[in-house]
């Protein structure tokens, strides 16, 4: 670990949404830390908090029903939690950029991808603190730069192109394309190649690698697939119902995983290759987020627990190797008691 | 959840009480209350008709001059204003406004019950028919309820009680004859929509007869849109109606319809305010209240067309 | 074991005429003429990308859609020109679940009633005996009986595809077709659904058409795989022959593109382009815009058969194209 500041620290973050029927405490106490030019992939079922939580580093949640009750958001330095909504329109696509899941609902049918790409640019150009408005020529050629910085083949006919006339594939080097057109340090990719085919997903994944070697962005990916996230980043973060359970390296976490959570997941994935095991699924469902557990929120399916997983939250610690883990099977080197 | 079950000694025979077996039912219910009671605009509606419908039950055995609402004359009462004798003062002929305005509830609630249970009736098994069949059976439906769509329905109606003679029979039957092509155009393009559901595919997979799954599958699908257009046509229905006895093609007198009574009262503006305010008054509080019920039904059933 | 196959498919065909550009009407090939074949109580496992035809293939064989062409033969009989009445008693046999355990039901009508309506209409039962055969499914599925009185949007995901399940089994079908059955589904979720299909295989004596995306589900369900592309079948054989050694260089792709959770992976080749069009296929093979080990001009001129390739250890393998000619036996 370097002396420098990571460019995202999540601390301790706690997230309530309020509901008809009280408050959902979705997010509780999420430390996940990512320095300049590292890619972390965080995966997790449904209902385990990954989305809401990269949501909430660009405050794209609506702010009722949804409140941060502690913690913070340190973007170089700055807490993003609390900054004001006219600091947030300057963090959005020009420091952040968010590439979501399905191209289609995120481009508007009416207007061309170059009108929209274009449109990105232009607002980007004013929101950013040194006053540079582009010509409107160079806003066409800076889409063309992008367009050909994702690889779309004849970039001047997609400009003109509606989005339905394009593919799934396509449509989503259009998305980060104008994730890209702010010049942002961290893009996030929110389940970016779950709405497309197999072999499109495998060219995604490929585009988004090599702008992370070119670029050298900072990434999250979120994915309920670890084997996506695996392709791309060098560290994982596995959540379970707005906790993180485990945060490793890909290769410590995919060989020895620790947290029983996540040795579930792994043995519940089919292989591809190999015969045909036992898949093991895990039986329960996520607790109730109105009314959480005091302890392990993974306590009611956890096939290991012990009594105090009942009722002590297990902190994230180090148990070696830089594999955090929150689980009380890990007691870690800082630890002020001690179980037998 | 409970996990334990007592032992089934009796398959087939349900060991829940009525309770427990509809408890889903009754849980949706109470949601759905909950969120229309959170509603105060949907509220004040609900009230307004509550009001309406207990009136038009009991007018009848509350009215104070039941002689009036069939068109005694006593011409020394006549045109008094208000006072405590008769609360809403007297009409040409000295009727007491107030009992002809109770009556005239239960007139409007049949109106509004007749003209919009005959639209729902005819316009929602065509607009299912429609959408669901496609084709030619689509095209028909469609064109002709276009043909009726296209004419301005209080024109089309006055059209067809002209032709038909004036009263207020015919004003219903004009009235329901204009109203059925909304519902048409609704119902069609929720099926259209609903046809291709997964469930449905799965009705046809497991033998279901066409008139099974319209039955079973479309039509309790379409029932909340239906509903809420429903509730909004009642007031609209005896507003179109109060409309026609405004130009005098509706309700004949002595009938104490409340837009025939706003027809007459008009001329008695502005010293004898009270014929024709009165009336008016309750027009707009009946058409006001069955709007914020609709509205109110409409965001319990699909909270997305709101804001929250 | 019974001579006839359970169900084949010859030449199996299906064209959607629909609007394209401003005025003009253009075909859409779904399915162009396969062939399958399936024994009593195999799985047989269909995987493709979009516009494969792979779920088509569903539709047409449980008789949502009537081919254009070709033919489906059921214990050795025609259905594709069947009447509606034979059709209705087809259903008996013939059973699919669907991909999205969300839509698949009717939202007002409660469990009980979804579950009991294949058996309301076939075999009329009533009252008592009805509910008692609902309950008796409900355990089938391994869920308590109690949940017949609930709504769908109370249920969860794994729950619903129970449901589902419960209710194709209604009738006690021979053939089950599953499209997609647990990619709307959690990973953990998924593998409970997949090790209760396995099971419920055995315990029913059921047979399987599998339609999926994701390879390794089918690798876990079904003995035989079938690689569609766009409308054709490429390749089949035993999935795990077909897996370890593909032959198609389509397949070989597929495989290469799925991403796996294990460390340290070699960058694979990348398949460049997109996936064609249905409607706009072109000449020849409909995969040589594309393929990396494209020979010539036969391959945009012809296209290949779907042709045996000798006897695999536990099948028939079978390729379609052009590095595998015919003669070569």
């Amino acid at each position: 670990m370097t002396a420098q500041l990571p460019l995202l620290s999540i601390e301790d973050l706690h997230l309530d949404f309020d509901t008809f029927d009280g408050a959902l405490h979705v997010l509780d106490g999420i430390n996940i830390a990512l320095d300049a030019g590292e890619t972390v992939g965080i995966v997790g079922e449904t209902g385990c908090g990954k989305s809401v939580t990269v949501r909430s580093i660009l405050r794209l949640l609506p702010m009722p029903p949804a409140r941060f009750s502690s913690g913070a958001i340190r973007f170089k330095g700055r807490d993003l939690a609390v900054a004001s909504e006219r600091d947030m329109r300057r963090i959005r696509g020009l420091e952040i950029a968010l590439i979501p899941q399905d191209p289609m609902s995120y481009l508007n049918p009416v207007f061309t991808v170059g009108q929209q790409l274009m449109d990105v640019i232009r607002a980007h150009a004013r929101n950013r603190p040194r006053d540079k408005r582009p010509a409107e020529k160079s806003a066409w050629e800076k889409a063309i730069e992008l367009l050909t910085q994702v690889h779309l083949p004849h970039p001047e006919k997609q400009l003109e192109a509606y989005p339905h006339e394009l593919s799934g594939g396509m449509r989503q080097r259009v998305l980060i394309a104008m994730a890209l057109a702010g010049q942002p340090s961290l893009l996030i990719a929110d389940e970016p190649t779950t709405a497309l085919d197999v072999t499109i997903q495998a060219q995604i994944l490929r585009l988004i690698g090599d702008l992370v070697d070119r670029l050298g962005l900072a990434v999250i990916l979120i994915s309920h697939d670890i084997g996506v996230v695996a392709k791309v980043c060098r560290r994982i973060v596995v959540m379970y119902a707005g906790t993180v359970v485990e945060d490793a390296s890909a290769e410590n976490l995919l060989d020895r995983p620790l947290h029983p959570y996540t040795q579930g997941l792994l043995a519940a994935i089919p292989k591809l290759r190999g015969d045909n095991q036992q898949l093991s699924g895990i039986p329960g469902s996520i607790p109730n987020l109105l009314q959480p557990p005091d302890g392990c929120r993974f306590y009611d399916r956890c096939p290991l627990r012990m009594d105090v997983c009942r009722t002590t939250k297990p902190p994230l610690v180090d148990a070696g190797g830089g594999q955090r883990v929150a689980c009380h099977l890990y007691p870690g080197p800082r630890q002020e008691a001690r179980y037998g | 959840m409970n996990t334990a079950l007592p032992e089934l000694s009796d398959p087939g025979r349900p060991s829940e009480s009525w309770r427990e077996r509809h408890a889903s039912s009754i849980r949706q219910m109470r949601l759905y209350w909950h969120t229309y009671r959170r509603n105060a605009s949907a509220m004040v509606g609900l009230v307004l008709v509550v009001i309406f419908l207990l009136l038009s039950l009991i007018s009848p055995w509350i009215v104070p001059y039941p002689a009036d609402a069939t068109g005694a004359v006593h011409m020394a009462d006549k045109l008094l204003p208000p006072s405590a004798a008769h609360w809403f003062g007297t009409d040409e002929v000295g009727n007491d406004i107030l009992t002809r305005l109770l009556i005239g509830t239960r007139l409007s609630l049949e109106i509004a019950v007749i003209i919009t249970g005959v639209a729902t009736i005819v316009g929602v098994p065509l607009g299912i028919l429609a959408g669901f069949r496609g084709g030619w059976t689509r095209e028909i439906i469609m064109r002709v309820t276009d043909v009726f769509l296209s004419v301005p329905a209080l024109v089309l109606a006055i059209a067809i009680v002209a032709a038909l003679g004036i009263g207020i029979v015919n004003a219903i039957i004009a009235l329901s004859l204009v109203w059925w092509p909304g519902y048409v155009r609704l119902v069609e393009s929720k099926t259209l929509s609903l046809k291709g559901e997964a469930y449905v595919e799965a009705a046809r997979l497991a033998g279901a007869s066409t008139a099974r799954i319209l039955f079973s599958h479309i039509l309790p699908n379409c029932l909340s849109p239906i509903l809420v257009k429903a509730s909004m046509d009642m007031g609209m229905a005896i507003l179109a109606a109060a409309s026609l006895g405004f130009i005098g093609l509706g309700a004949q007198p002595p009938t104490p319809e409340w837009g025939a009574m706003i027809s007459i009262g008009r001329n008695y503006l502005p010293t004898w305010w009270w014929y024709a305010t009165f009336p008016g008054l309750a027009i707009y509080l009946t058409v006001l209240g069955f709007n914020l019920m609709g509205d109110g039904l409409r965001d319990v059933f699909d909270p997305k067309s709101r804001g929250r | 074991m019974a001579d006839v196959p359970l169900l084949q498919v010859k030449g199996l065909t299906k064209h959607f005429d629909i609007h394209s550009g401003r005025f003009g009407k253009a075909v859409l090939k779904a399915v162009d003429g396969i062939d399958l074949m399936l024994d009593h109580g195999e799985s047989l496992g269909l995987v493709g990308e979009s516009g494969s035809g792979k779920s088509t293939v569903a539709r047409l064989v449980t008789g949502l859609h009537r081919p254009t062409a070709g033919e489906i033969l059921f214990e050795g009989s025609p259905i594709q020109a069947m009447g509606s009445r034979d059709r209705r008693r087809l259903g008996r046999d013939i059973q699919m679940v669907f991909q999205d355990p969300h839509s698949s039901l009717n939202p007002r009508k409660t469990i009980f009633g979804s579950i009991a309506e294949p058996l309301t209409i076939h075999d009329a039962l009533r009252g008592v005996r009805l509910r008692a055969r609902v309950e008796e499914l409900l355990e089938t599925v391994q869920l308590d009986r109690r949940f017949m009185y609930r709504f769908p949007h109370e249920l969860s995901g794994g729950q619903k595809q129970r449901v589902c399940i419960a209710r194709a089994v209604a009738l006690n079908p021979k053939l089950l077709v599953l499209d997609e059955p647990t990619s709307a589904l959690d990973v953990s979720v998924q593998a409970q659904i997949l090790e209760f299909l396995r099971e419920l295989q055995d315990r029913l004596d059921l047979t399987y058409l599998f339609i999926s995306h994701n390879l390794a589900v089918v690798r876990h369900v079904c003995s035989r795989v079938a690689v569609m592309y766009m409308g054709r079948v490429v390749e089949a054989g035993p999935t795990a022959e077909v897996f370890d050694q593909p032959n198609h260089p389509y397949t070989k792709v597929l495989l290469a593109s799925v991403p796996e959770p294990i460390a340290g992976q070699q960058e694979a080749p990348v398949l460049g382009g997109d996936v064609p069009s249905p409607i706009a296929l072109p000449p020849g093979c409909p995969f040589n815009p594309r393929c990396p080990s494209k020979i010539g001009s036969v391959c945009e001129t012809l296209n290949p058969e779907l042709v045996p390739l000798g006897n695999g250890t536990t099948g028939v393998r079978q390729v379609a194209c052009h590095l595998f000619p015919a003669q070569l036996r």
